[in-house]
């Protein structure tokens, strides 16, 4: 119920509000949408298939430069550039996982971290390419759908990252109960009692990890296309990454509306944080400050996130849905597809 | 310059270089080795111990080379009480995201703090141009090669300390094997922060030494974390022998394709060394730990 309020809100508000220039709202609330989902996409590899990844705004930046580069350079709608961007994300994905998601976790994130940082570092030295450290900035068109623009009036931004998240948050809610979610979570929970199931888990883990950043890339996309400019060290950034997995540490990881309610806390916390320090004071990066103290209280108080401890377990619906949280055992919608135990009458004497 | 000048000159810097990689690796490998911890904090460190030189000799004229004697001890004790105060919560049980997300947070807090209060601009140690050698045709300068020399004596009596004392052999005990050194009467709690203070007083030497040469900026944590990663797979995680091996041939690796592939992919150099090394030998050189399945 209180969902379905929120929900109603988050449609009318920019009908509502905007026209009173109430812009501070509709950015926020667009970020949150955009980090809701990126959290989302990164839950699917690590909150649900165990994989902790450092590197998404590696994917992140693959989707916004492709998008970019092809744009400005060939004129090729980014409509189209998306599809491109989410390919190369995912091939980066599996070029990235196929070595390192065979090994501990560690040596994953490390790697992922390391891929991210790289292609940021090569990014800004490499003049040529994409624009160096000076990034790439778009010509403004005034409101195209075919350039994926809006900036007489921006509300379409807001209804397609309010799509995207409501779609996403669909995807992993069938995600869950499906055979992909089932396998997912089963390497997550033992991958040696996985693979002695007969599941191939490097295949999974990678199935996993692509369809994470393809993802990942379409909100790359989106990005560029709402900023009108990025450049390595924005989208590259640790400030990012942060943002991806934060609100997942912070929702509940594994869960289905942990990441959105971490972004719906975060993000906002984060953007008047900001907004507030470096104009009053000049202080620059207070937020992720304060972040870190939040990633540090997490992991010491709070390992489960606010949906794994707040909302405990129970029958209702919503708090059915609201308090899956990892270690997820028997989903408790029950074991639909998954062979039954045979029970004692049938087992013989 | 000719073709081979720039190509020696090129690895030779690259292995000099290799110096401060050994020293930071070195300390993340051992934290790893003793707690299964990667330590993102450990760029961190590395950057406060570059500030730590800038402040003591920007603000009362101490040399480098003369904080060195006191920088590490301080880091010490820094490096045990962070490990008792917060790491001690999530190393034994506890979800592994819990491991990765606190040191995480503590080098965003720590970056980002030093960024309010450091800022961004670039300092360093020493002003003008530094003392240059020209050894047939290849330039090294004072500071690259005084911190080489330092790194070795160094990583000398760290192997002298991990295999011949007490202490050392403990350590290693605990890296093998957790369970079995609490049942021979190791103190394996202590184990832990000794580790980690060894290794962030490590880091905070890399630190002293490279300020001497190498702009000192709040975010340099991050890209010698990289390399620190890279160098520690290349040896074996939890290796420190293997790091040092490792810290000497990502230097040469970076020297080398930094001239023959052009200075803006020495990144990507030892990226693809890095995946190399997972596809093709994940335990790096010299480790011997079971490293396959999540």
């Amino acid at each position: 119920m209180i969902l379905l309020i929120a929900l109603a809100f988050l449609l009318v508000e920019p009908l509502v509000w905007n026209p009173y220039y109430n812009t501070f709202l509709f950015n926020t609330l667009i970020l949150c949408f955009l980090f809701a989902y990126l959290s989302g996409a990164w839950n699917i590899l690590a909150g649900f298939t165990g994989q902790t990844s450092f590197g998404h705004a590696a994917f992140f930046g693959i989707g916004a430069y492709t998008v970019a580069m092809l744009w400005t350079v060939l004129g090729v709608s980014p409509w189209i550039g998306m599809i491109i961007a989410a390919t190369i994300a995912a091939f980066a994905s599996l070029a990235v996982g196929l070595p390192s998601l065979r090994l501990k976790k560690s040596y994953f994130v490390m790697i992922t971290l390391g891929f991210s940082e790289i292609l940021r570092i090569t990014f800004i030295q490499w003049h040529e390419f994409a624009g160096g450290a000076g990034g790439i900035a778009y010509h403004v068109i005034p409101y195209s759908l075919e350039a994926f623009q809006f900036n007489t009036d921006r509300t379409p931004y807001y209804y397609i990252m309010l799509a995207m998240l409501i779609l996403s948050l669909l995807v992993v809610y069938k995600l869950r109960r499906s055979k992909w979610g089932y396998y997912f979570m089963a390497i997550r929970e033992d991958e040696i009692a996985t693979a002695a199931s007969g599941i191939n888990v490097i295949k999974y883990k990678l199935i996993s990890c692509a369809l994470s950043a393809i993802l990942t890339a379409l909100a790359g996309v989106f990005y560029v296309q709402f900023f009108l400019f990025i450049d390595p060290d924005t989208v590259f950034s640790l400030d990012v990454m942060t943002k991806i997995f934060l609100p997942t540490a912070l929702g509940g990881l594994g869960t289905l509306m942990g990441p959105a309610l971490g972004a719906f806390i975060l993000i906002p916390l984060g953007e008047i944080v900001r907004i507030y320090f470096s104009t009053t004071f000049g202080i620059q990066g207070l937020h992720l400050v304060v972040y870190g103290i939040v990633l540090i209280l997490v992991a010491t108080v709070m390992p489960k996130g606010l949906v794994g401890t707040v909302f405990k377990r129970s029958k209702r619906r919503i708090g059915d849905i609201l308090s899956r949280s990892a270690p997820v055992g028997i989903p408790q919608g029950g074991l639909r597809g998954l062979p039954r135990p045979m029970s004692s009458s049938q087992r013989g004497s | 310059m000719p073709e081979e000048t720039l190509l020696l000159q090129g690895i030779v810097s690259g292995i000099l270089m290799g110096g401060i990689y050994i020293l930071i690796s070195v300390g993340l490998t051992m934290i790893y080795g003793v707690m299964d911890l990667v330590n993102f904090a450990h760029g961190s460190f590395l950057m406060l111990g570059m500030y730590s030189a800038f402040w003591l000799s920007f603000l009362w004229g101490i040399s480098p080379y003369l904080s060195l004697i006191f920088v590490p001890i301080l880091f010490f004790l820094i490096g045990w009480v962070i490990q008792k105060a917060l790491v001690q919560r999530v190393v034994e049980g506890g979800y592994m995201l819990s491991q990765f997300i606190i040191t995480f947070g503590l080098w965003l807090l720590i970056e980002n703090t030093a960024v309010i209060f450091w800022h961004h601009d670039p300092r360093s140690v020493f002003q003008g141009a530094p003392l240059t050698f020209d050894i047939g045709g290849i330039f090294v300068t004072l500071p690259m090669v005084l911190a080489f020399c330092i790194t070795l004596v160094l990583s000398v009596f760290f192997h002298l300390f991990m295999t011949r004392s007490w202490t050392g052999l403990a350590l290693s005990a605990t890296a093998q094997n957790r369970d079995s050194a609490e049942i021979v009467g190791m103190n394996v709690r202590d184990m832990f922060a000794l580790a980690m203070a060894i290794g962030i007083a490590m880091v905070s030497v890399a630190g002293v030494l490279l300020a001497t040469f190498f702009p000192i900026t709040p975010y340099v944590g991050l890209y010698f974390l990289v390399i620190a990663f890279v160098v520690a797979v290349l040896g074996g995680l939890g290796n420190y022998a293997g790091a040092m091996f490792g810290g000497l041939i990502i230097g040469f690796i970076e020297g080398f394709f930094g001239v023959v592939l052009g200075p803006q992919f020495k990144q990507i150099a030892y990226l693809f060394v890095f995946m190399a090394i997972l596809a093709v030998r994940p335990q790096g050189l010299m480790g011997r730990r079971e490293i396959r399945g999540g």
